[in-house]
């Protein structure tokens, strides 16, 4: 089930509803978030239901193993059960034709065609995402920073959570799974903040990703017919559309399990206005950087084993967060690329404070945060064009074309923002782009829901209603035009 | 949990008048809208609704009609719109009026779209007209019409509201604009179709070789079941709210007709068959009264089962309605003593033609490109072409409505539309205030739907505040073969 669909506009009140009369009853209260997790999930495809039963199961099961036991070995056997179970599905369902078709054409660079073909898998959706918390249970019990639960209802529950189930953020069981046995009392503000998280969410979705995309895949889906300037116009877009797209996604998510009571982390924090790569991952995906510095970047040996390891290991880092997002080499050089500009301000991070000393000038000021911003930004874009492009080559035609091939007339010309889109649908993008990123910096400074509470009810109610109507009015939907969420397919 | 309750259901109170008010501005179709609104408008009792498909709205000119009768009329009819819409269409008008007499145009029964099935595989009628139901204000007939129809079924049920449905619509600001326009001045609108066009030759020899195509089904002109369930539908309707209803058939150009007219005659026979056990239901063929229209009548469209009546042909139906009508039902007057709301009431109502105003000046310089006072113009022209100018003192001429009429006979008068004048300044004529010096003019017509004859002029001006001023032209034209 879509966030952005009519399906989910009955679902959810009906949940809410119903989870409010059965709050007080936890053992109801968590039948009726795994049931209503198990349709909404099955609204999609219910074979793949069993699959996330089965992790369940395992992970339920193994939890309690490894915590009765003393034997290191024995746990960590355990433990290997579960990852082989748990990544055993990763692999087969998202890796296997990566594998395949990486298999021939290794063999194709030595000249020889090997005649083998690839598997007719679906890749069920959210796999990775659901994959990474059960994982993190049973790798927490093992590290014994968790306990396990004997109630495998609130268990079931918590791995098929429905709000953040297809697309996170990736919850640690730690912070999630008390929830569930938490009592809960209505409170009004919550709710009432959980709404308005969700329009936002569905304005960001619906009203910029979605509108972005007219123009980003039809220059990426056609990259013979343009040349630099609308491909940097497209990657610049791709841009806003992926991090719309998704921190959209997350805002439903929160704000969807915040009415009910329940806290998700925050996933993303404008993190376009980050100096530095560095500050971009801390404030991208936040979920899943945490994941993998708590789970893969530490266990290699995190910074703590000399420099050469430091880098080598931040390169692995970014270069499986890549595979996890596509099984493609697109997204492994887009990781690649990422990990290299980590690595090389690691480098120069103590020359540049140097730098900053001698200049005598403040990190804080605002050319500096404009100057670092826009670089840091010109190079999330850069990697953008690897992670968007639908083969290698293409990619490089892009790469080729903005450096090769930008005629900087064609900034002036009108055809060039008309790709894909009309010209005031591409006003309104702009101007819901402004809008985003203003409420986004006012919110940073004070809360949107606490200026709300300051204003008249009169002025409040015109917000929500212009709310709703700009997403009703501006959206992109219809039977012609729903999208998907970009992060389902990862 | 109550407060948030109270509050949600107050909110949607206030969002779902807004909805209610704002949702016709979303549609796709601002004639049929604008049609509507005249129902909803509610200012005057509809005596007179015409229902139907496309060759209703050319057939039925209820400005014509309005004007000869003291009756007030509406036509609904609408590009291809079906009886089980028409039936909505009825629910609906019936929620706001009393008619005393509905007239439905019956061409969608005997020409059913080729293409498409009656009903779809979910047992749903298909419509292809959506600005039916686009055009009726939210509410019960609204929800219904879609229920039953494939209006919204593919799309779910959120397509009924237009705002949802035709959201995208803002991105076409001319469009939007000109609905807007529409729904908030309530400018005067011309619930008929008029088209100046006629049958070419080409498409007359054409006609000799078509054959019709069966449907889908395979099936020639038939009856259906569902239909005849939908006619009396319609006629329990007439007795339950006691309005007579009267069916009629539109004529279509005869050199068709003349190929279908057995299949016509057995379903107009099953039809008449069914309206004979009412009594508050009547039957007007008047296709088979003409045996079809000649090609003077017809528009210049595509060589197809659908041919359509022109201006001329709508004008000769509409003096044979009110001629019926008069004589059949007793509710109607012949004789109309309203005031003047549209050029016909000026028009078609010799009395008032006649008015003199001595501030409205007027002169007819050359007709096509000759200064007399009369003048021979063969029919194998393509225009009629005058310059002139017309002029009420002390008026803005640049927000006046220009109008020239060209009169044969009683029922025979010829309105000019906007489009085609094309003003020109002329200082001179400031010297009847200082607005007036777009008062000249030069004005084509096409003359292939003349008929041969004589035909006097008239000028007419329609000033911004609604206010009629016209005078007979000394020159008179004399169209020949």
């Amino acid at each position: 089930m879509l966030f952005n669909s009519l399906d989910f506009a009955v679902f959810f009140p009906i949940v809410f509803v119903l989870f409010w009369i059965l709050a007080k009853n936890i053992k109801l209260r968590n039948i009726l978030l795994l049931t209503s997790s198990y349709i909404f999930y099955g609204w999609w495809d219910w074979r793949f239901l069993f699959l996330i039963g089965i992790s369940s199961l395992v992970d339920f099961y193994i939890g309690q193993k490894i915590d009765r036991s003393d034997n290191l070995k024995v746990r960590k056997k355990y433990l290997l059960v579960s990852l082989f179970i748990n990544l055993g599905f990763l692999i087969y369902f998202k890796y296997s034709n990566f594998f395949i078709e990486t298999f021939v054409d290794s063999f194709r660079l030595f000249g020889k065609e090997l005649e083998v073909s690839t598997l007719n898998i679906i890749l069920p959706v959210g796999i990775s995402f659901y994959t990474f918390q059960t994982l993190s249970y049973t790798i927490d019990i093992y590290r014994r920073n968790l306990k396990p639960t004997k109630d495998w209802l609130a268990f079931f529950a918590f791995v098929s959570f429905f709000p953040q189930l297809v697309a996170g953020p990736i919850e640690r069981a730690s912070h999630l799974l008390p929830q569930f046995f938490k009592k809960y009392r209505f409170n009004y503000r919550l709710v009432k903040s959980g709404l308005l998280l969700i329009l936002f969410g569905l304005f960001k979705k619906m009203v910029i990703a979605d509108r972005a995309a007219f123009y980003v895949n039809e220059v990426y889906n056609n990259t013979e017919l343009y040349e630099g300037v609308s491909y940097s116009i497209a990657t610049i877009l791709f841009a806003f559309q992926i991090y719309c797209d998704f921190s959209g996604y997350s805002d439903i998510a929160i704000g969807t399990a915040r009415t009910m009571g329940f806290d998700l982390m925050k996933n993303f924090d404008s993190p376009y206005f980050s100096k530095s790569l560095t500050e971009f991952w801390r404030r991208w995906h936040i979920s899943l950087s945490t994941f993998f510095r708590d789970y893969v970047y530490i266990p290699l040996g995190g910074s703590k084993k000399g420099n050469y390891r430091t880098y080598t290991n931040i390169l692995i880092v970014f270069i499986v967060s890549g595979l996890w997002h596509g099984a493609a080499m697109t997204f492994i050089i887009w990781g690649a690329i990422h990990g290299i500009i980590l690595i090389i301000e690691k480098l120069i991070a103590n020359k540049k404070t140097k730098i900053f000393e001698i200049l005598n000038l403040s990190k804080n000021n605002l050319s500096n945060h404009i100057f670092f911003g826009l670089i840091t930004f010109s190079i999330v874009c850069l990697a953008w064009i690897f992670f968007r492009s639908n083969s290698l080559p293409d990619a490089f035609i892009i790469l080729n074309g903005i450096f090769t091939n930008f005629n900087i007339s064609e900034i002036f010309l009108k055809e060039t923002y008309l790709i894909g889109i009309k010209q005031n649908e591409f006003q309104i993008l702009l101007l819901a782009i402004v809008v985003m990123c203003f409420i986004e910096i006012r919110h940073k400074k004070k809360s949107i829901i606490t200026f709300l509470d300051h204003q008249s009810v009169i002025f409040r109610w015109g917000c929500y209603f212009i709310s709703i109507m700009s997403i009703i009015i501006f959206g992109i939907y219809g039977p012609r035009n729903i999208q998907e969420f970009i992060y389902f397919q990862f | 949990m109550k407060k948030l309750l109270l509050k949600t259901l107050l909110f949607s109170t206030f969002f779902c008048f807004i909805i209610y008010h704002i949702d016709n501005y979303f549609t796709k179709n601002g004639g049929l809208a604008t049609r509507y609104k005249n129902v909803y408008k509610n200012e005057k009792n509809i005596e007179i609704l015409f229902l139907g498909n496309s060759h209703g709205h050319c057939a039925f000119n209820t400005d014509i009609i309005n004007a000869k009768l003291s009756s007030h009329s509406l036509n609904l009819c609408d590009g291809g719109t079906n009886i089980f819409q028409t039936y909505y269409s009825l629910l609906e008008v019936l929620n706001y009026h009393e008619p005393k007499l509905v007239v439905i145009e019956v061409f969608s029964i005997l020409e059913r779209n080729l293409e498409v099935d009656l009903k779809d595989n979910m047992q749903i009628y298909k419509v292809r007209n959506f600005a039916q139901i686009e055009s009726k204000r939210l509410g019960l007939v609204k929800f219904k019409e879609a229920k039953v129809t494939n209006s919204y079924t593919d799309n779910g049920f959120l397509n009924v509201f237009n705002i949802y449905k035709n959201h995208e619509i803002w991105a076409d600001l001319e469009k939007m604009a000109r609905v807007i326009d529409l729904n908030l001045s309530f400018k005067e609108f011309r619930n008929y179709r008029k088209s100046f066009s006629s049958l070419s030759p080409e498409r007359i020899k054409a006609f000799e070789n078509y054959e019709r195509q069966k449907d889908k089904n395979g099936e020639e002109i038939i009856l259906s079941k569902e239909e005849i369930q939908e006619i009396k539908k319609i006629i329990n309707l007439s007795k339950e709210k006691k309005f007579d209803l009267l069916f009629v058939v539109a004529p279509i150009y005869k050199g068709y007709y003349k190929k279908v007219k057995t299949q016509y005659t057995i379903v107009n026979k099953e039809l008449e068959e069914i309206f004979d056990e009412y009594d508050n239901v009547k039957w007007l063929d008047i296709n088979n009264k003409w045996n079809g229209a000649n090609a003077s009548l017809i528009m210049n469209e595509k060589v197809n089962n659908n041919q359509h009546l022109n201006y001329k042909g709508g004008m000769k139906v509409s003096s044979l309605m009110v001629d019926f009508l008069d004589k059949n039902y007793s509710f109607i007057k012949k004789e109309s003593t309203k005031i003047l709301e549209t050029p016909e009431d000026l028009v078609f109502n010799s009395k008032i033609l006649k008015s003199i105003d001595t501030t409205f000046h007027t002169a007819i310089k050359k007709i096509n490109g000759k200064n007399t006072k009369e003048i021979k113009l063969s029919k194998n022209l393509k225009n009629l072409s005058i310059n002139g100018w017309m002029v009420k003192e002390n008026e803005n001429m640049n927000q006046s409505e220009k109008i020239i009429a060209l009169k044969k006979d009683d029922d025979m008068i010829f309105l000019s539309n906007s489009k085609m004048f094309k003003n020109k300044k002329n200082k001179k004529l400031e010297r009847f205030g200082r607005q007036a010096g777009n008062a000249e003019y030069d004005f084509r017509f096409p003359i292939n739907i003349l008929d041969t004859g004589k035909y006097s002029l008239y000028s007419i001006l329609k000033t911004n505040d609604g206010k009629f001023f016209s005078k007979k032209e000394k020159k008179v034209i004399y169209i020949v073969e």
